[in-house]
């Protein structure tokens, strides 16, 4: 389904499996979570739902054979999630580049922070998000939306942790002061 | 699962609280399902797992209505589908005021507990699906009460309650009768004020255990959901005992772990301490407090709505642990109710003293501005009042109706407690479940009245009497009772008051009877005058025989506020033949002093 396939490439999760956790336990706790972070790094509300639904439908298929333990969880799902959100933004992209080929015209990406449900304090932090380079956008929506260590988001974007804490310390500094001075 | 956002750092935190005003879908837990459908070609194994989530949801579908009516439906959002059927009979809970409400995100719905209805004080647990009230049959729950706390713990994914007001186990009838304001009797019976801390983990009540409880057993507390500390904050307000002595400023606890812990706060604290109500504010992740506190003249008692000058209102904000005074709040707004309002903003619903509406308020940028709708919830502040983040809605359920001047004395202008249920999407209200006929109040049963049958004075107008009451303009009086005490003595005790104006006395307590011309009403007697200050009660008036007495309120001094009268008692009077003759002594009480005609 994905072009990294979760189920192949994810950190190995412990074999043990801790007794009670369920993925209604997941869904129940995390799914908020996982749309808030499809949210904040697609900009199309319809494509960021469907890539929380594909996550969190491809998680409940692989659940039972991967076995995340409950400390875990967390990151394999949004190892998932990530993958989801790259595999809309590449379909996205490719439908707007054979619409625009059709049309012969450029086709303008979609201006969601313009639809009438985002408030705009929102808008304004979904804005700055989208000018940040991809990676910081992972890095500090994975903190922010889901509390994952930096060793895990490292794990999951494929580099060091301290890479990955000092990217992401920077990236929301940049992000806060451009927000506050919109605001 | 743990949280694992207690090590977020301070710029962290802030885009947490940014990110949550991202509101997850209702369709997401459909196209999930879709996707699940789709996956048909899974291996049986797989599907088997699928299938075991997505069952009961893709059951609720199929089943649809039947579904609902046996409290099994499929919820239009997520989270946790496989989780969807809301247990418990559908129905509609009692009418009622001062229930505890929140929502409950780990389970995705809004749930009720308790408050005072018709039938006195409850202990029943509802929850509210989006479409449905479902009772919840619970093995242990919280006693019976009124005026209780509940929010989020986002830490146990529970919801806690706290405290409230139950009544003490008196035989029936030793209540005294309801005091000002009308709607909330149960504060003028016995109170007995609950310290105990409960959880809802979504099927079941919890008893806690905490080492440390927050309270002056006679102050109230509102509670809210902190999303920057992530925790449950309550705030202790004073109710000071006596009622005399100033209110004392609030003070703010923090549900963690299992116990309530003293938080310390600097800047002005907000003293105020009636109607005190708090909301989280998304945008700038601070606790707003509103109050508001009215005073009111003598005029105001059984007039038509008379704009209140001297009521004061409050907000203040707590950031951090420092609280800043902010604007005065809306004027004029006698009682008011804040809730959470997603990302937009800050929702006051308000009972403003110019209107028998309720008005509506919107908290941005450190200021309130007048938010208009078509159509609002009759019982505005008085009313339950959750935010469901999961579907975007305000919902308020109960309160009383109509909302009318607080210090309304008659029977037409008492408030009922309703159990109508109001969503509100950002810009319109509408009325999701629309309950039953109000329910009166319970008041003070009268003996039976003498009454006459035909009563005397059949065609007149009470209302538009010239009384003599010291108003310097017009008076308008009701009759409490009529009296038949001996043959030939077909009498009616009347309340009479201003109409409006400063300085008339609160009300004036007359006898006629039918000898004027014609049969019309004669004046024979004044039972009490202005300058005694008692106020009777709503249908406090009982006419047995020759007997006849009445309940009244009043004052122990100065200090007492006029809205809210701290003594009451009951005066009798016997009928000698010629006139009524008091057969009690008056208690001691603060006597009405007219404003001099110069002043």
């Amino acid at each position: 389904m994905y072009d990294s396939d979760a189920e192949g490439t994810q950190p190995s999760p412990p074999a043990s499996l801790e007794a009670g956790l369920t993925f209604e336990d997941v869904y129940a706790s995390l799914a908020d979570a996982v749309y808030r972070y499809c949210r904040s790094q697609l900009r199309d509300p319809d494509l960021a739902e469907e890539a929380a639904a594909e996550a969190l439908a491809h998680a409940c298929q692989a659940f039972p054979r991967n076995r995340p333990e409950p400390s875990w969880v967390r990151a394999w799902l949004f190892r998932i999630a990530h993958n989801a959100v790259a595999d809309q933004a590449r379909r996205a992209a490719r439908r707007r580049a054979l619409m625009g080929r059709l049309l012969m015209r450029p086709t303008p990406g979609i201006d969601v922070e313009s639809a009438v449900d985002v408030r705009d304090d929102l808008r304004t932090t979904l804005s700055a998000m989208a000018r940040l380079p991809e990676r910081d956008r992972a890095i500090v929506a994975m903190r922010a939306t889901a509390g994952l260590g930096y060793g895990e988001i490292a794990e999951i974007l494929g580099m060091t942790e301290e890479a990955a804490r000092v990217a992401g310390h920077r990236a929301i500094k940049r992000l806060r002061t451009a927000v506050q001075g919109h605001d | 699962m743990t949280d694992l956002h207690d090590d977020l750092n301070d710029d962290e935190r802030w885009l947490r609280t940014r990110l949550e005003a991202i509101h997850t879908p209702a369709t997401l837990s459909r196209r999930y399902q879709a996707i699940l459908e789709r996956g048909r070609s899974l291996s049986p194994r797989r599907w088997s797992v699928a299938r075991s989530l997505a069952g009961a949801a893709v059951l609720a579908v199929l089943i649809g209505a039947a579904g609902a009516a046996v409290g099994i439906r499929l919820r239009g959002h997520s989270p946790a589908p496989a989780l969807s059927a809301v247990a418990g009979p559908v129905g509609t809970p009692s009418a009622r005021v001062d229930a505890a409400m929140a929502y409950d995100p780990a389970n995705g719905t809004t749930v009720l507990f308790g408050g005072s209805g018709s039938a006195g004080v409850t202990g029943d647990t509802w929850v509210w699906d989006g479409e449905h009230w479902h009772e919840q049959a619970t093995a242990a729950e919280p006693a019976p009460r009124a005026g209780a706390s509940m929010a989020y713990d986002p830490q146990s994914r529970r919801l806690i309650l706290f405290g409230g007001v139950a009544l003490s186990p008196l035989p029936p009838g030793s209540c005294p009768p309801p005091m000002l304001p009308l709607d909330r009797p149960y504060l003028n019976c016995q109170e007995l004020h609950l310290t105990d801390t409960w959880a809802w983990d979504g099927g079941r009540w919890l008893a806690e255990k905490p080492q440390h409880h927050p309270l002056n057993p006679v102050s109230a507390t509102v509670m809210v959901t902190d999303q920057v500390r992530g925790a449950v904050v309550l705030l202790e307000y004073g109710r000071s005992s006596p009622p005399t002595s100033p209110p004392a400023a609030v003070q703010l606890y923090e549900w963690r772990g299992g116990d309530w812990t003293a938080l310390d706060s600097t800047g002005p604290s907000p003293v105020l301490e009636q109607w005190s109500s708090l909301a989280f504010d998304r945008s700038s992740g601070n606790l707003i407090f509103f109050a508001a506190q009215g005073t009111c003249s003598p005029a105001d008692f059984c007039a038509a709505p008379v704009p209140i000058t001297n009521g004061r209102q409050q907000t203040s904000a707590l950031k951090d642990s420092s609280w800043s005074s902010k604007a005065d709040g809306p004027a004029l707004v006698m009682r008011g109710r804040l809730v959470e309002d997603g990302g937009r903003t800050i929702l006051l619903l308000g009972e403003t003293t110019t209107s028998d509406q309720p008005s509506m308020w919107s908290w941005s940028q450190d200021r309130w501005a007048p938010v208009s709708a078509a159509a609002m919830p009759p019982a505005g502040p008085t009313a339950a009042l959750a935010y469901d983040s999961a579907r975007d809605r305000v919902i308020a359920f109960g309160g009383t109706a109509p909302l009318k001047p607080l210090h309304c004395l008659t029977e037409a202008c008492s408030p009922h407690p309703i159990n109508e249920t109001w969503e509100w999407d950002g810009s319109h209200w509408e009325l999701v479940s629309p309950g039953v006929q109000p329910t009166p109040l319970p008041t003070p049963t009268p003996a039976p009245t003498a009454e006459l049958t035909p009563p005397p004075f059949p065609s007149v107008d009470w209302s538009s009497q010239n009384y003599p009451v010291n108003c310097g303009g017009k008076s308008t009086g009701s009759v409490a009772a009529y009296a038949n005490p001996e043959p030939g003595a077909n009498l009616a005790v009347v309340l009479a008051t201003c109409r409006a104006g400063a300085g008339s006395p609160p009300v004036t307590v007359l006898v006629y009877d039918d000898s004027g011309p014609g049969g019309s009403p004669h004046l024979r007697q004044t039972l009490l005058s202005g300058e005694d200050n008692w106020l009777p009660a709503p249908n406090g008036t009982t006419v047995s025989g020759m007997d006849l007495s009445i309940t009244v309120y009043g004052y122990s001094s100065e200090a007492v506020p006029r809205c809210c009268p701290d003594l009451h008692t009951t005066l009798t009077w016997k009928w000698s033949g010629q006139k009524y003759v008091a057969t009690k002594t008056e208690p001691p009480h603060l006597n009405y002093q007219f404003p001099s005609p110069s002043a």
